[in-house]
């Protein structure tokens, strides 16, 4: 019998909460996650200074998503492999993989909330000064609906600067191999990429979708649009499952609570599948 | 097989494996867009993993040790890194067919730059780590080398001019690879030989 199973359950919720803790503090000092969230302010504060918070609507969620979704999983990927570098300090603390690996997950709330933030400022400061194309529509509140705006900002860049970690922790504890951190890059940019070719609206499967169309004239954008093939607010659900998924897969690598996290992962899965179709329909 | 040709092997596994990934995500990637072009987005991606699987070929977990030993440190690298960039070429070399073939309009000669250029790159960061202390940088260098190229094909149109292949011409010409290729060899040679100056003081 494990000290954690002899703990009580409050004692057992307190040492998750401070390890969860404990983590979160590590991610937000990583150096790559300073660095994105660096780049992120910067950017920011040079759209609010140049008073264009956001040129062309929504298609600036793509630097958000990457620098909070793929950085993110490559810190959150280093921060579940160090334990496996720290091996014989790691196995001293008394706390079983599966509530180190749920800490981990927990951390990933520090990059989720930055781009909460980040989608906050954007919204508040465009409108002050809102987005302009010389063709008129722009895909941003005001020309598209404020739901569907909503979504993609939730969909593409909070639950992206959430789901990005998950992922990296997932793959960080099922394959652990060199170059895991390498291919899991490529292949989850690789899928947004190739979704794109797949049938309308079917690419809407990916775990990261381009919902804007827009018409550029001599690289100069003119209009920008929400494509209507998917909703992006009952696509946000979806999302919000795959990250839940992530979660489940990485608590699996350890034994323990099996049949509770087989029912979860059953449970996001089904519930996904019920959001996509409504977002394609 | 015998202890000797698994140790010449062994390092040469990341550099094989990522030249098949890049392979698989190209022929992948052809499949799937005949009739089409593939992305020059995804001909980056192997680009990048082409590069990317170079940089574990100075990973050393045993440094400590090895440090001593009386054979130079660029002579036992070179060992490891003249059969591991052969492996990287010849993955560059399929991809490149595969590409050619279900692509014509690529332009495969500026990449074939870049690919000499980012592994001379993930070369000299793994040296560079290597020297300050990190005895496997391979994992390291390979996740910074697809970050910053991935970055950079975001963040490109922001920027005067285009440091990665887009078929515009704003990109920069093949003369900045070559200058940067030279540049991360002496980078390599020099924390080469600067190291086995150190352990040899």
């Amino acid at each position: 019998m494990t000290t954690a199973t002899a703990y009580p359950v409050r004692k057992q919720a307190e040492s998750l909460l401070t390890l969860a803790g404990a983590d979160a503090r590590r991610f937000a000092r990583h150096p790559l996650y300073l660095l994105a969230a660096g780049v992120l302010l910067f950017s920011l504060v040079q759209g609010v200074v140049a008073k264009k918070p956001t040129k062309i609507g929504i298609e600036e969620t793509l630097a958000p998503a990457f620098l909070l979704g793929v950085f993110g999983f490559v810190v959150a990927h280093r921060l579940t492999t160090s334990l496996r570098r720290t091996g014989d300090l790691a196995e001293t603390a008394p706390i079983n993989g599966q509530r180190r690996t749920a800490a981990l997950c927990l951390a990933c709330l520090v990059p989720m909330t930055t781009g909460a933030l980040v989608v906050l400022v954007q919204v508040v400061a465009a409108a002050v000064w809102p987005p302009t194309l010389p063709g008129g529509h722009v895909a941003w509140f005001g020309d598209e609906p404020n739901t569907a705006v909503w979504g993609v900002l939730i969909g593409d860049v909070v639950l992206a600067a959430l789901g990005g970690p998950l992922l990296g922790v997932a793959v960080a504890r099922w394959a652990p191999f060199r170059g895991s951190a390498l291919l899991g890059m490529v292949v989850l940019t690789s899928v947004a990429i190739l979704a794109q070719v797949v049938p309308s609206p079917w690419y809407a499967f990916s775990p990261w979708v381009i919902f804007s169309d827009a018409h550029v004239v001599g690289g100069e954008y003119q209009t920008s649009s929400i494509l209507d093939a998917v909703a992006p607010l009952w696509w946000c659900g979806y999302a919000a499952c795959l990250c839940g998924l992530a979660g489940v897969a990485a608590l699996l690598r350890d034994p323990g609570h099996r049949g509770r996290l087989i029912a979860s992962g059953a449970a996001f899965a089904a519930v996904g599948v019920g959001f996509i179709l409504v977002a394609v329909s | 097989m015998t202890s000797g040709s698994a140790r010449w092997l062994l390092p040469l596994a990341m550099p094989a494996a990522s030249g098949g990934t890049a392979l698989v995500l190209a022929l992948t990637a052809t499949l799937l867009l005949r009739g089409g072009e593939v992305p020059l987005f995804l001909a980056h991606l192997t680009v990048v993993l082409l590069a990317a699987g170079t940089a574990y070929l100075l990973d050393d977990p045993a440094a400590e040790a090895t440090g001593v030993v009386p054979t130079p440190l660029l002579t036992r690298r070179l060992r490891t890194l003249l059969p591991g960039i052969v492996v990287t070429a010849l993955a560059a070399t399929a991809v490149a067919a595969v590409l050619s073939s279900g692509s014509p309009s690529l332009p495969l000669n500026l990449l074939a730059w870049e690919t000499l250029g980012l592994v001379a790159l993930a070369l000299a960061l793994s040296s560079a780590f290597f020297r300050h202390g990190e005895p496997e940088p391979g994992n390291l260098v390979a996740a910074l080398l697809a970050l910053a190229v991935l970055g950079t094909l975001i963040a490109q149109p922001a920027l005067p001019v285009d440091l990665l292949a887009t078929g515009s011409d704003r990109t920069i010409g093949t003369g900045w690879w070559a200058v940067a290729t030279a540049a991360s060899a002496a980078v390599l040679v020099w924390s080469s030989l600067a190291r086995t100056a150190m352990s040899s003081a």
